[in-house]
């Protein structure tokens, strides 16, 4: 009997759902036939986004005869552990799906392409030039091309707002009124918060820097080079919100998807939203939605326009046999045509000019999803796409939580907590 | 059939039965353990070479000023315990007479332990948020406080809080270790105190709590077991955050939560090792004292 368990086991142990008929996953090679396989590796699209992955492959191979595409789909958990054991054993997909901040660290690995030589320049002209910039390339390498982005908008909830008698003209529309904006909310009532940030899941600190127009690193990405009166004045301003109790006090510790619970429920004014939260609160709480006014992400006065959105990816392997075709796979994947088709499945926004530019965005109606294509579109044109370093990007990302979590309880001044992060990150820059 | 041949078969098949499950325990216990302690000697992250550091990384340990809040926290997680000791007896000494509805009130306290630690975890968090939580709401309607106890936001304060959740979770498992210790206590040594006048806290005292002195000490080793290896209640009610980071969370931290290309398994690893080295100590001590108890 335990034999028998044991072998449950070892089989239990193989795990990834594999969407391809019965293929492993393996880098190209010529299938029964003689026909040209290739693979491609998507994160947890399945089985949500079947049809339209499959007519993706079905449309690719009929533009392609003699090619066989098969696809694959990882979930989101130990993804990238995934990938690396697959390159480990020289197995890994021709073309993968990731996120632009896991470019830097698989580029340093030795894991991609790069696609100057693969693809012509028309192809990476189709591209919002700051995402193919900031998010594919390393120097003059373009090592992945652009697919989807996700943008950040403003719910406010009209309800509380009346309650609190802050009329429409006064609600916040920069960062810089959210400290009176926070002060009026909370002298009305103990039972709300007007603002809930986040400040350290995952290095938050970060995007209060970039927001307010302060570099993170230097030219050539090898320092720290934030460390400036400008951010001790920014990094000042949100650790007071927290000490003056303006904010929940679990703001501190919490992950992004707690401000979405709380203002379901009621108790938050103003919320910094993924618009793919806002069919979340459509089906949990109808009434909040439909008190829920919608407004372009908040930003400081100084900086209007700045975006951090996060962007997801199509690299090369450069374990694939099949280089040319791989690397037209990828163009194929996030063209203009089929990102903007897959925009119009879900609520996600493409990284192509031409798409962004389409009537179903730039000519949205007057409803909550018009809305929501229409200041996304605007906001993805100039959006900045956050760097990440070839190593250790997590480890400086925690060091400066715990540190932000210090300089907000108290334990150390801001300018002091500054100065640690800058050495740390150095130290592992250097790495 | 000889007597020798027969034994020789019996024993035979006694290996033949105990062989599966030692087979399991060996690949899936005893050689990652061993993988562990060689790993412990290295630098490794996956998809990189191994690099031989010998003791490295245990000198890194002993200058890590967050291996030092992890070591603190894992040993003063260890308070669990006397607390636990005391609540559990005390449930089974009232849980344990045969009075009416009296499996009714067993089954509720051991509700607790059958439910899932993550889902407990969640429920408590909700429970103890300091703005919005239901703890804190009863306590200002009761005119105890005037602003909110930061039960979780607080790094003093949050260590406790976790605590007082193991406890609430682990009450359960314990009182029926002592309902069982407790019904195997010679009713005649009972009968005789009572005859001779001893109160029932004398009874308690001096008869019921020196007979249960082995349970105590099965419990004091299995619930600080458990409390130096502490991570659901952790990882759930406070992500290691605020200084609340026991060894087992760091061995995680350090181990499988950075990304790939940074993991440090071999100094994960070092962090198991002296935690197994406490865990060796402790029970070896524990099981020491019981034994001298025995013998005296």
């Amino acid at each position: 009997m335990m034999a028998v368990a044991m072998l449950v086991m070892l089989a239990g142990c193989g795990g990834e759902k594999e969407q391809t008929s019965g293929a492993a996953a393996s880098g190209a090679g010529r299938g029964a036939g003689g026909a040209i396989e290739i693979s491609f590796l998507t994160q947890q699209l399945s089985p949500t986004f079947d049809d339209y992955i499959k007519g993706l492959v079905a449309a690719f191979e009929a533009a392609h005869p003699g090619v066989k595409v098969k696809w694959l789909d990882y979930p989101y958990d130990g993804y990238e552990t995934k990938i690396i054991t697959s390159y480990m054993a020289n197995q890994a997909p021709d073309v993968i799906n990731l996120g632009s901040e896991s470019i830097p660290e698989f580029a340093g690995r030795g894991y991609l392409l790069a696609l100057n030589d693969q693809l012509p320049q028309e192809t990476f002209d189709l591209y919002v030039p700051t995402m193919l910039r900031d998010g594919c390339m390393m120097g003059d390498k373009v090592l992945a091309l652009p697919w989807y982005a996700a943008s950040t908008l403003t719910l406010y909830n009209r309800t509380i707002l009346e309650q609190a008698g802050i009329p429409e003209a006064e609600w916040p529309k920069s960062y810089d009124d959210l400290r009176v904006f926070s002060e009026k909310i909370r002298a009305k009532s103990s039972d709300f918060f007007g603002f809930f940030p986040i400040y350290t899941d995952g290095g938050s600190m970060r995007l209060w820097l970039i927001e307010a127009g302060i570099e993170l690193y230097n030219a050539d990405r090898t320092r720290a080079a934030f460390n400036t009166p400008e951010a001790v004045r920014v990094v000042k301003y949100w650790a007071d919100l927290y000490k003056d109790k303006l904010v929940p006090s679990e703001s501190l510790t919490a992950k992004h998807r707690r401000p979405i619970e709380l203002y379901k429920t009621g108790r938050l004014a103003v919320f910094l939203s993924g618009p793919q939260f806002v069919n979340q609160i459509k089906a949990d709480n109808p009434g909040i939605y439909e008190a829920s006014v919608l407004g372009q992400r908040l930003n400081w006065t100084s900086h209007p326009n700045v975006a951090i959105v996060p962007l997801h990816v199509f690299g090369v392997s450069a374990q694939t046999k099949h280089p040319k075709l791989a690397a037209e796979l990828a163009a194929f994947l996030t063209n203009d045509e089929n990102q903007l088709a897959f925009s119009k499945i879900v609520t996600i926004f493409p990284s192509t000019r031409k798409a962004l530019d389409d009537p179903f965005f730039t000519e949205a109606d007057d409803s909550m999803e018009g809305r929501i294509r229409e200041l996304s579109a605007a906001q993805i044109k100039g959006a900045r796409i956050l760097y990440a370093p070839p190593k250790n990007a997590k480890k400086m990302n925690q060091f400066m939580d715990r540190v932000t979590e210090r300089i907000c309880l108290g334990e150390v001044t801001v300018e002091a907590g500054l100065a640690q992060i800058e050495a740390e990150w150095n130290k592992l820059l250097a790495e | 059939m000889s007597i020798s041949r027969y034994k020789i078969q019996r024993v035979a098949l006694a290996y033949a039965f105990l062989f599966p499950t030692l087979a399991v325990l060996a690949v899936f216990h005893f050689l990652p353990m061993i993988q562990a302690f060689v790993l412990s000697l290295y630098n490794y992250s996956l998809g990189y070479e191994a690099e031989f550091v010998g003791l490295k990384n245990f000198g890194r340990l002993l200058g890590d000023p967050s291996f030092r809040v992890a070591l603190k926290n894992s040993v003063l997680y260890l308070a669990v315990v006397p607390i636990i000791i005391a609540l559990s007896i005390a449930l089974a000494l009232l849980v344990e007479p045969q009075i009416p509805f009296v499996n009714f009130f067993r089954a509720c306290y051991y509700v607790p332990v059958v439910t899932m630690m993550v889902v407990v975890a969640f429920v408590w968090k909700n429970i103890f948020n300091t703005d919005f939580g239901l703890a804190n709401e009863v306590l200002k309607r009761m005119g105890a406080i005037q602003q909110g106890v930061p039960w979780l936001t607080s790094g003093t304060i949050a260590l406790f809080t976790v605590m007082s959740v193991t406890i609430w979770k682990g009450l359960g498992y314990y009182m029926v270790i002592f309902i069982v210790g407790l019904k195997g206590i010679p009713k005649e040594m009972i009968e005789a105190a009572r005859i001779d006048g001893a109160s029932p806290r004398q009874v308690l005292l001096n008869v019921k709590l020196p007979f249960l002195w082995p349970t105590i000490t099965l419990v004091a080793v299995l619930s600080s077991m458990s409390a130096l290896q502490v991570f659901e209640e952790i990882y759930i009610m406070t992500n290691g955050r605020l200084n609340t980071a026991t060894m087992v969370f760091m061995m995680y931290e350090q181990g499988l939560s950075l990304d790939a290309g940074s993991q440090e398994m071999g100094y994960a690893c070092a962090i198991g090792v002296v935690l197994f080295a406490m865990l060796f100590v402790f029970t070896f001590l524990s099981m020491r004292s019981m034994n001298k108890f025995y013998s005296s």
